[in-house]
C-alpha cells in the first residue's frame, strides 16, 4: 500500500477507540483491593496498556496521540465526571507514562530496555502526578496536601505503572510478530 | 452489559445555546473554568449562579437531567467540602474531641463544593448542548490557526470522528470476544489483582489484532475514494462566527482579563 502515514494514522485511531472503551467499561478503584480505603475516586483502568503498546510499536509520540485522543473521548462521552480539571489530570498521568515507559525503547530496541522503561514509566508518572497533584490538582479543590494523600497518591501511580507496564510489555512480545506482518504489508 | 453504553450526553434542542458556534462554547466554557478559580467573594458567586442559570434556562436543558449528571461527582464534593471543614484554622464555633470545626472552614468548604459544583454544570452544559461531531467541528476550527506551528489540526479532527464512527462497531467487537472468552472458561471477575490482569490478556490481544484489520480495510476504502489530506478540501458545513458568538466571547474574555489583573494586582 501506498500511503503509510494514513495506515498508521488509522491504526492509532482505532487503538485509542479501544483504549477509550476499556477506560470507559472497567475502572477500578485499586487502592480499596489493597486495602487502603479513602481513595475510591482514583480508579485504575487498562486504557493506558493499549498506549504503551501503540509506544512500543510506533514510538513515545504514537503513544502520546492515542493517550491525548482517548482522554478527549472520554470527556465527550458524558462518563468524565471532573470536568476540565479531570480531563488535565487524566492527560498529564497519561502522557507522563506512556513517554517514560517507551521512550528507552525507542533509542534501543533490546529486551533490558522494555523492562527499565516499566521502572523509568512508573517512576515518571509518580512524580509528575504528586507535583501536579500537590502544587496544582489538590488546592484546586482547597484540599491540603498532607502524609495521608502524599501516601496514597504515590501508591497508586506506582502501582498503575508497574501492573500498566508490565501489562504492556507482556502483551508487546505476544504481538510483536503478528503486528510486523501488518506493517510490512 | 457493555452493550447498553450510550456515548455521549447530546440534548437535542431548537435553542439559542445550541445555535452557538462550537468554537464560543468550548473557550466560554474553558475561560469560566479559569474564572471560577478566581473569585473570591459571594458577590461574584451570586453572579456565576446567575450566568448558569440563564444559560441552563436559555439551553432547553431540564433542569433534573443536569442534576442527575451530578450524582457521580457527589463523593468527591463531599470529601471536598469535609476536609476544608475539619482541617482548617481558625476560630473555633464548636469543639469536640480532636474536631474543631471554625467559622473560616465553614466558609472554605461552602465556596469549595459551590466551586465543584458549577464547574461541572457549566462543563456538562457544553457537552449536552453539542453533539461530538460538532464539537470535533469546533476543535478542527480552533486549531487552525496553530497549523503555523506544525499541528496537524486537519489529521486530528480526522481522527476524532473516525474514532466517534467506530465506537459502537468496537463495542460489538469487544463484546464478542469477551463472550467467545468466557465460553473458553475464562474468568474475569474473581481472584486478586494478579490474576485479574492477567484474565485480560486474552482479551486485549484478539483486539489488537482485530483493531489492526480494520484499520487496514478503512485505510484501504479510504484511499480508493482518493482522500488525501486536507489540501484543497472543503466542507458542507462551514463554522462561522455570529454576532452573537462575538459578543459572548467578548464578555468572557473581558471578565478573566480583569480576573486575573486583580489576582496579579492584589
Amino acid at each position: 500500500m501506498k500511503n503509510k502515514n494514513l495506515r498508521i494514522m488509522l491504526y492509532l485511531t482505532i487503538l485509542s477507540v479501544i483504549s477509550f472503551l476499556l477506560m470507559y467499561i472497567m475502572e477500578v478503584p485499586i487502592l480499596s483491593l489493597v486495602g487502603m480505603p479513602g481513595f475510591e475516586f482514583l480508579k485504575y483502568d487498562l486504557s493506558e496498556v493499549i498506549a504503551i503498546v501503540a509506544g512500543f510499536i510506533f514510538g513515545p509520540v504514537a503513544g502520546m496521540i492515542v493517550i491525548a485522543l482517548k482522554s478527549i473521548l472520554f470527556f465527550f462521552s458524558g462518563k468524565n465526571t471532573t470536568g476540565w480539571v479531570g480531563l488535565a489530570a487524566s492527560l498529564i498521568a497519561g502522557l507522563s507514562l506512556v513517554t517514560g515507559t517507551t521512550l528507552l525503547y525507542k533509542i534501543k530496541q533490546s529486551k533490558i530496555n522494555l523492562f527499565l522503561g516499566v521502572v523509568i514509566g512508573s517512576i515518571s508518572i509518580t512524580i509528575l502526578m504528586l507535583l501536579f497533584n500537590y502544587f496544582v490538582f489538590l488546592p484546586l479543590y482547597g484540599i491540603e496536601a498532607n502524609a495521608f494523600w502524599i501516601t496514597g497518591l504515590a501508591v497508586f501511580n506506582i502501582l498503575k505503572g508497574l501492573l500498566s507496564g508490565i501489562l504492556s510489555v507482556v502483551l508487546y512480545r505476544i504481538l510483536k510478530k503478528r503486528v510486523e506482518t501488518f506493517l510490512n504489508k | 452489559m457493555i452493550k447498553d453504553i450510550t456515548i455521549g450526553q447530546y440534548i437535542y434542542k431548537d435553542s439559542v445555546v445550541h445555535k452557538l458556534d462550537p468554537r464560543t462554547k468550548i473557550l466560554a466554557s474553558m475561560f469560566f473554568m479559569f474564572g471560577i478559580f478566581l473569585i473570591n467573594n459571594i458577590t461574584e458567586y451570586i453572579f456565576v449562579f446567575l450566568l448558569t442559570a440563564i444559560t441552563i434556562y436559555l439551553s432547553q436543558i431540564p433542569v433534573m437531567k443536569i442534576i442527575k449528571g451530578l450524582k457521580p461527582i457527589f463523593p468527591l464534593m463531599m470529601l471536598t467540602v469535609i476536609m476544608n471543614m475539619f482541617f482548617t484554622q481558625g476560630a473555633a464555633i464548636f469543639h469536640w474531641a480532636f474536631i474543631n470545626i471554625t467559622r473560616e472552614g465553614i466558609y472554605l468548604a461552602g465556596f469549595m463544593g459551590i466551586r465543584i459544583f458549577f464547574l461541572i454544570i457549566f462543563t456538562s452544559l457544553l457537552t449536552l448542548t453539542t453533539s461530538p461531531i460538532t464539537l470535533t467541528n469546533g476543535i478542527e476550527g480552533l486549531l487552525t490557526p496553530l497549523k503555523r506551528f506544525k499541528v496537524p489540526s486537519h489529521e486530528i479532527a480526522m481522527m476524532m470522528s473516525i474514532a466517534l464512527r467506530f465506537i459502537p462497531t468496537l463495542i460489538d467487537e469487544t463484546d464478542k470476544i469477551m463472550k467467545a472468552q468466557k465460553a473458553r472458561g475464562a474468568d474475569f471477575e474473581s481472584g486478586n489483582i494478579i490474576k485479574r490482569t492477567k484474565s485480560l490478556v486474552p482479551i486485549l490481544i484478539p483486539l489488537f489484532i482485530s483493531a489492526f484489520t480494520r484499520a487496514d480495510e478503512l485505510a484501504m476504502a479510504m484511499e480508493a475514494r482518493g482522500y488525501r489530506g486536507d489540501e484543497g478540501r472543503t466542507r458542507f458545513k462551514e463554522l462561522k462566527y455570529r454576532n452573537i458568538d462575538r459578543i459572548i466571547l467578548t464578555i468572557f474574555a473581558f471578565v478573566l482579563v480583569f480576573l486575573i489583573i486583580r489576582k496579579i494586582a492584589f
